[in-house]
């Protein structure tokens, strides 16, 4: 286990099946059986996490590491939507995720989205090392809740994603820090990106941009894009929707469609 | 009082005459026009206010302060690359790069020492001439102080912003005034604050992003974001 991980998957490759190598974790996180769910790449595992703590809280340091060895293939989310609750004055929650993908593996990191509740304060960063031909479709969105009803927004909000080669200065980095929305126009509160790393020449990257673009236009209530990352990764997904409904319509499409673009077939069903 | 030689700079390198090739780019004004976004003229002085804080303030800014400190090539290659790294959208990379190659062009023309230096050094790589990275080295090239550059960054924002809402008949003549005058007071707000020393270049513009990736999908479009 890296130095703090609360949670430290290794998916390694053992003939026709992804097994889990290492599985370490403690408190909050518990893991749920994994499961062979899927027609394509079959040998997927899927895993489920879970925190004992049905909540993340002002104090909380959390932090994961997930590594899918050379040809194996990991699916992993969460159970539900994470709330982050209030943190008091001087206190920041901070998540940590570092995932590293191998030559051949594969890795759909996909958690639900968080809930920032008002007054909340998270840091949250993630590390994506995807070794030249592997995959990686990993995901990260939130939206806002105010018990009360009211307009109450989150104290301050720092996320960033690197992506890079294994070794390698980063390549793509998505970064904001925000203590409050930006404009209501469309009246847009849950939010999300998705970052697919993948080998593709150029053109195809941008047909596969331009097609899952249209995709999104279909969904109601949703406002995505995909977009070719720079250094020629994969694609970029910017998802924007009024409510947390049409956020996870956007994600689930994203995943559906790049699933079958790269693997030939939709993913298996995953249990309701 | 003001400083006469920087207005007059100002004035000169503000001026939308100034050959600088911002003319094919609307930022996302142009497709969130198009998908209703921006029903009226303040919705379009609320999406400026976004640009300029949510963008321009904490990305653009900070990297122009970079590149107009940086001393060398190298550090201004580091940039520059930086800039590409934190662009995720295509078509925003592809508008950066042109718009600060139009500018380097005419500043190298014009004789700034170096604009011409970095211009030969990044001609064989694409992936570099980001606009933010080579308004900080064109500017002082010509005398311009940072304060003076972060002004002019953020005002040919604003005056292009709203000059493509004017093109593309978003709003009238005398409205894009009232407009402007309305961006300049973000502007000076914003401006009045100091960039702190170990600020980082991040940006949230979930919409914008959308809207400019959307723009090869868009069967009529005018601007190239």
């Amino acid at each position: 286990m890296i130095a703090g991980a609360q949670l430290d998957l290794g998916f390694v490759r053992h003939g026709q099946r992804t097994l889990l190598g290492r599985k370490l974790f403690s408190w909050p996180f518990v893991l749920t059986r994994a499961h062979h769910i899927d027609p394509a790449p079959g040998h997927m595992l899927s895993v489920m996490l879970q925190t004992g703590a049905g909540a993340i809280h002002g104090e909380d340091r959390l932090v994961q590491r997930i590594s899918v060895g050379a040809g194996a293939a990991a699916y992993v989310t969460s159970q539900g939507a994470a709330s982050v609750h209030r943190a008091h004055s001087g206190d920041c929650t901070e998540e940590e995720v570092r995932l590293d993908v191998a030559p051949g593996g594969a890795l759909e990191y996909l958690p639900e989205p968080r809930i920032l509740f008002p007054d909340a304060a998270l840091d949250a960063r993630v590390e994506l090392a995807v070794a030249e031909g592997g995959m990686a479709l990993v995901g990260d969105a939130f939206t806002l809740h105010d018990p009360g009803g009211g307009d109450r927004v989150f104290r301050s909000y720092r996320s960033e994603v690197l992506v890079r080669r294994p070794g390698g200065a980063p390549l793509a980095i998505d970064r904001f820090a925000i203590n409050g929305l930006p404009m209501q126009v469309g009246g847009h509160r849950a939010f999300g990106s998705l970052y697919l790393v993948v080998d593709r020449d150029t053109e195809t990257v941008l047909r596969m941009a331009a097609e899952l673009t249209a995709a999104l236009a279909e969904v109601d209530g949703l406002y995505g894009a995909a977009s070719p990352l720079p250094a020629g990764l994969g694609l970029g997904i910017r998802l924007a929707a009024g409510e947390l409904r049409a956020l996870r319509a956007g994600t689930a499409l994203t995943w559906r469609h790049l699933r079958r673009e790269l693997f030939g077939v939709y993913p298996g069903p995953r249990p309701g | 009082m003001f400083d006469l030689s920087q207005t007059l700079a100002l004035l000169q390198f503000g001026d939308s005459a100034y050959p600088a090739g911002g003319f094919a780019f609307s930022w996302g004004i142009e497709g969130l026009l198009a998908d209703g976004f921006v029903p009226s003229r303040g919705a379009l002085e609320a999406l400026i206010a976004e640009h300029l804080t949510f963008r321009w303030a904490s990305f653009d800014r900070v990297l122009l302060g970079r590149a107009f400190r940086a001393e060398s090539l190298e550090e201004i290659t580091e940039i520059d690359r930086l800039t590409e790294a934190l662009t995720l959208t295509l078509q925003m990379r592809e508008g950066s790069r042109r718009a600060g190659k139009a500018l380097i062009g005419v500043a190298s023309k014009l004789g700034g020492t170096r604009a011409h230096a970095y211009r030969q050094h990044m001609s064989g790589d694409a992936t570099l001439g980001h606009l933010t990275v080579v308004q900080g080295l064109v500017y002082r090239d010509f005398g311009v102080t940072l304060p003076a550059a972060e002004l002019l960054s953020g005002w040919t924002l604003v005056t292009g912003l709203v000059s493509a809402a004017t093109r593309l008949g978003a709003i009238g003549h005398i409205e894009a005034q009232a407009s402007l005058a309305t961006a300049r007071e973000v502007l000076a707000d914003l401006l009045l604050a100091p960039v702190p020393a170990d600020a980082e270049p991040q940006s949230f513009t979930p919409l914008i992003d959308i809207a400019v990736a959307r723009g090869p999908a868009r069967q009529v479009r005018m601007f190239a974001t």
